[in-house]
């Protein structure tokens, strides 16, 4: 998690460890240019993106996508969203909520404080992959992302 | 020593009492009056003595409507048939006017009551005829606006507390009803939840055991095993789940029973502890076992004291990192115990504190660690600690750790430690004794504090009267007596009664004011408040009704006034209660089945994911494991299915969305184009007629629809072409819409029973589906203010039907 971030990197802040491993498992089977970092909760995740804007300029690129999980101890998904999405430098990357509910408060609070998708993690893993392949089409094949992202 | 004195001149006095008395005999010739009531009625003595009391007082000729002589006559009749004491309502009995004063009838209105004098063999001598002139009293509330608007408001509020009473008192039966019919629903569906879930658990953790066995140690690399271990893992946290939100939902039904034994409490604990040393050990995490019980055999329930320590040791070794350290410290002196479960783990927010042991504080979509962690395990802890009569504390700081502390009594079984469990039950009783200082006079029949029974505070300064009263109501209610208003306001704080009644003239405080304070609080507004004041006193009366009071008892009361007043008003209080309760336990009922369905998703999923994974990993597994393999998956299929129902039918009337104008037609439109697959898969046809507009919730009925031409489908009969016809008609204020088909239906008994959850009338195998379809129908339809029924014939069909308001008159706003 120290290594230095390259082009396109994906991030995940997920607390459970077999989603950890299923999505990391999914990515790999598509197969992702960049790499994909993980952090355990939103408070991990916020300390190493703020560090990373302080870095020297030619290390201080920011990932591309982030894969944020609802409900985490410490800070939860809700929380990490507020905080990336109100903060000058952080506001720009795309966030992908990408958790258990299917709450409808949560996916309209989600949407109003900033998140640029929201997806119910799917029942099985065929379903995770066919998600991971879409979020990979669009979002790291299609659309045109910030500066610092790429 | 004093002179011997001359009898009282009783007659002087009782010409002289301020009241209005009349003596009749049986006959009703009357025998005396009070001076009051000649005054009152323009009569003199001279008049009256000797005569017959309709020959006085007549009809008014010129009030076709009178009824005061007929009234008066049967309550008269009464009082000799039953030699009882007869209250009447107030009557209008209009008075000859003297011909000096002008002559005719004055239009009065009175409140009167006819009391017998029972002779020495229990005849009736005398009939005492007192009235209460409330003629003033009946004008101003007849005067209406230009009188004074708060008489308005006096009698519209009259109006409305005697229909709300009346209504209420009718209600309660009702609401018994439907809180009985809540309970066993309750109760119902948690044992239906259990089944429903625990059978295709078996089914997922059933097979995996038996893989897991066969591959055994021979397996050629580790990472098969190492994912259907976690597939286990996984299978096994649904079915702790399941079991701790049964065993939760159970102890706060009070279903779970306390079974006090003598147990050997220091051997119980190591055990536990020891039970936990394996996976404290995988993480590195050092234990350590404090104990100081000078005497181990305790009076204690086995199963609620490992379930405290059990949950408690899990939190702690979820939440303490590797190369932690937990610590238990067991404590038992003087009958009391104190457990303490420390860690060196990431600690609790101090925000967060309060929070820990709440089981259904979490908004939905709660994670499963919180779940698992600090959310039911902890809320179970609490209930049990509860149910123990003790309590459960927490202590943390962020990073360093927590320390929860269980204390109950522990009393001790062997004799040498008798004395000091009866130390400490002394103590206990003791406390139980702190009785309201402000008690002037104790009832005549002590009551225990027994709280099934309604409770009422009597505010009164006249110690007798108050005495009185107590005797009165104490069949009826337990009841405690204040001496003032003071005394009266901390009694009510304190014991929440049913009913307060309150005397208005109070020294410190006085009724009026007490009332204000009842009425201001919101944790005391509730309680109806019962002033006794003077007709006469109009003020005071205004005063009470502007202060909030509930109702009113005029001095002097009849006794069985007071009594049906009383009752009255406490049945509608224990109505205002029970939809109170009502009202908690149908939102417990919805949280808990929204938290179980959103909690238990995120194992099965794992479940779902890792045989998925381990399916493809090995390719050339023998038929029997992949027959396992499918088992477990189509049975993770069916609990999830039967979760995201759970959460449909928990969602029905959490809809914060107010109801819009709907096309009923559109729905089924596009419900029928949603389901076309299945539509086309059956051969069925689908024949809609004319629909009205409803006002509705569109998702709701669109789940409906759904969920009825799904049904329709599941059940066709396998010799005809399915044809599913739906249509309405208007009924009076309402629309009658149906969904009826030519399918195998199902016998007419069984018309109410396919409306409960779970309840399947047909074989598993053949038609699959959450069991919970037609329960969220009929939820929804109730939700909109409908009904829903069924009807069918095996083998002819079936029509299910339900109704909706019809729209008001429309407001021409309408659009697609």
């Amino acid at each position: 998690m120290n290594g230095q971030w390259q082009r396109c990197d994906i991030v995940v802040a997920d607390d459970d460890e077999g989603d950890r491993y299923l999505i990391q498992k999914a990515m790999e089977d598509i197969g992702v240019n960049g790499d994909v970092h993980f952090f355990e909760d939103g408070q991990l995740l916020v300390e190493r993106l703020t560090r990373q804007l302080t870095a020297p300029s030619n290390e201080s690129r920011l990932p591309c996508l982030i894969l944020l999980d609802l409900n985490m101890p410490r800070m939860d998904g809700r929380e990490t969203l507020k905080i990336i999405k109100n903060h000058p430098d952080l506001k720009e990357i795309p966030v992908v909520v990408l958790t258990n509910s299917k709450n409808q408060d949560d996916i309209d609070g989600t949407y109003r404080n900033g998140a640029n998708s929201f997806f119910t993690k799917p029942l099985n893993y065929s379903g995770l992959v066919d998600l991971m392949k879409l979020l990979k089409t669009y979002w790291l094949e299609t659309v045109s992302l910030p500066q610092r992202a790429v | 020593m004093s002179p011997e004195r001359l009898p009282p001149d009783f007659r002087a006095i009782f010409e002289s009492l301020p009241g209005n008395y009349l003596v009749l005999l049986p006959d009703l010739t009357m025998v005396a009056v009070s001076q009051a009531r000649l005054r009152a009625t323009m009569t003199t003595l001279e008049e009256t003595i000797g005569r017959n009391l309709f020959d006085l007082f007549p009809d008014n000729p010129d009030d076709p409507a009178a009824t005061g002589v007929a009234n008066l006559k049967a309550s008269l009749a009464r009082v000799l048939a039953t030699r009882q004491s007869d209250t009447m309502a107030v009557q209008k009995y209009d008075i000859r006017r003297p011909e000096s004063e002008g002559g005719g009838f004055e239009e009065r209105f009175w409140s009167p009551m006819n009391s017998p004098v029972l002779d020495a063999n229990g005849e009736v001598a005398y009939i005492i005829h007192r009235v209460e002139d409330v003629t003033e009293f009946v004008r101003l509330k007849q005067k209406g606006i230009e009188q004074s608007r708060l008489t308005d408001e006096l009698r519209a509020q009259v109006e409305q507390t005697e229909m709300e009473v009346y209504l209420r008192a009718q209600e309660l039966q009702v609401a018994n009803q439907r809180l009985r019919e809540l309970d066993r629903l309750k109760t119902e569906f948690f044992a239906n939840v259990s089944h429903e879930l625990r059978t295709p658990l078996t089914l997922i953790l059933a097979p995996v055991e038996a893989l897991l066995a066969s591959i055994g140690d021979a397996s050629s690399t580790a990472a098969p095993r190492d994912i259907l271990q976690t597939v286990h893992n996984n299978a096994i946290r649904l079915l702790q789940m399941i079991n701790g939100l049964l065993d939760i939902s159970k102890a706060s039904a009070g279903k779970t029973e306390i079974r006090r034994e003598t147990i050997q409490i220091v051997e119980l604990t190591q055990s536990l502890v020891w039970d936990f040393r394996t996976m404290m050990h995988r993480k590195s995490i050092t234990e350590s076992l404090t104990i100081n019980v000078p005497q181990p055999w305790v009076e204690m329930d086995r199963y609620l004291y490992e379930r405290i320590l059990f949950n408690l040791l899990s939190n702690a070794v979820k939440f303490t990192p590797a190369g932690g350290r937990i610590s238990v410290d067991l404590d038992v002196s003087n009958g009391q115990l104190t457990l303490k479960v420390s860690d060196t783990g990431i600690g609790i927010a101090s925000d967060d504190l309060p929070k820990v042991f709440e089981k259904f504080h979490q908004v939905e979509g709660s994670s499963t660690r919180r779940f698992e962690g600090t959310g039911l395990g902890l809320a179970l802890v609490k209930e049990f600690a509860r149910l123990l009569d003790g309590t459960v504390e927490v202590a943390s700081d962020i990073g360093t750790g927590s320390t929860f502390t269980l204390r109950c009594i522990a009393p001790a079984a062997a004799e040498s430690a008798a004395a000091e469990s009866a130390t400490a039950s002394a103590t206990t009783d003791s406390a139980d004794l702190r009785l309201p200082e402000p008690i002037v006079a104790e009832l005549a029949t002590p009551v225990a504090e027994d709280t099934d029974r309604p409770r009422i505070v009597v505010a009164e300064d006249n110690v007798e009267l108050a005495a009185f009263i107590a005797d009165l109501l104490s069949p009826l209610c337990s009841v405690q007596l204040a001496s003032d208003g003071a005394d009266a306001l901390r009694l009510t704080r304190r014991l929440r009664p049913d009913l307060v009644l309150s005397d208005v003239m109070m020294p410190r405080m006085d009724g009026i004011q007490l009332t204000r304070e009842i009425k201001a609080d919101a944790a005391t507004s509730g309680i109806p408040v019962v002033l006794l004041t003077a007709m006469t006193n109009r003020d005071s009366l205004l005063k009470g009704w502007e202060a909030g009071a509930d109702d009113y008892l005029f001095k002097p009361f009849h006794p069985k006034e007071l009594e049906a007043r009383v009752r009255s008003l406490l049945n509608a209080r224990e109505w205002q209660k029970k939809g109170e309760a009502y009202r908690q336990q149908r939102d417990a009922l919805e949280q808990f089945t929204h938290i179980a369905s959103h909690d238990l998703r995120e194992p099965l999923r794992k479940v779902v994911s890792f045989v998925e994974i381990f399916k493809s990993r090995n390719p050339d597994l023998d038929a029997t494991s992949a027959r396992y393999l499918d088992t477990v998956a189509n049975g993770a299929a069916r609990m999830y299915h039967l979760l995201d129902a759970l959460i449909d039918y928990a969602r029905i009337d959490r809809s914060q969305y107010s109801p819009k104008a709907v096309e009923l037609r559109q729905i089924v439109d596009e419900v029928t184009r949603d389901l076309g697959d299945q539509i086309e898969t059956a051969g069925a046809e689908i024949v809609v007629g004319e629909l009205p507009e409803i006002a509705a919730h569109p998702a709701q009925l669109s789940m409906l629809f759904r969920n009825l031409i799904g049904n329709s489908l599941k059940y066709r009969s396998e010799t005809r072409k399915p044809v599913i016809r739906v249509s309405a008609r208007r009924s009076g204020t309402e629309w009658i819409v149906s969904v009826a088909d030519n399918g195998i239906g199902f016998e007419p008994e069984h018309r109410e029973k396919i409306f409960i959850m779970f309840e399947r009338l047909h074989v598993q195998e053949r038609f699959s589906g959450s069991g919970m379809g037609l329960a969220i129908c009929r939820r929804i339809i109730e939700q909109h203010g409908g009904r829903m029924w069924a009807e069918s014939e095996m083998d002819r069909g079936a029509i299910f039907s339900f109704s909706l308001p019809a729209m008001p008159v429309p407001t021409g706003a309408t659009h697609a």
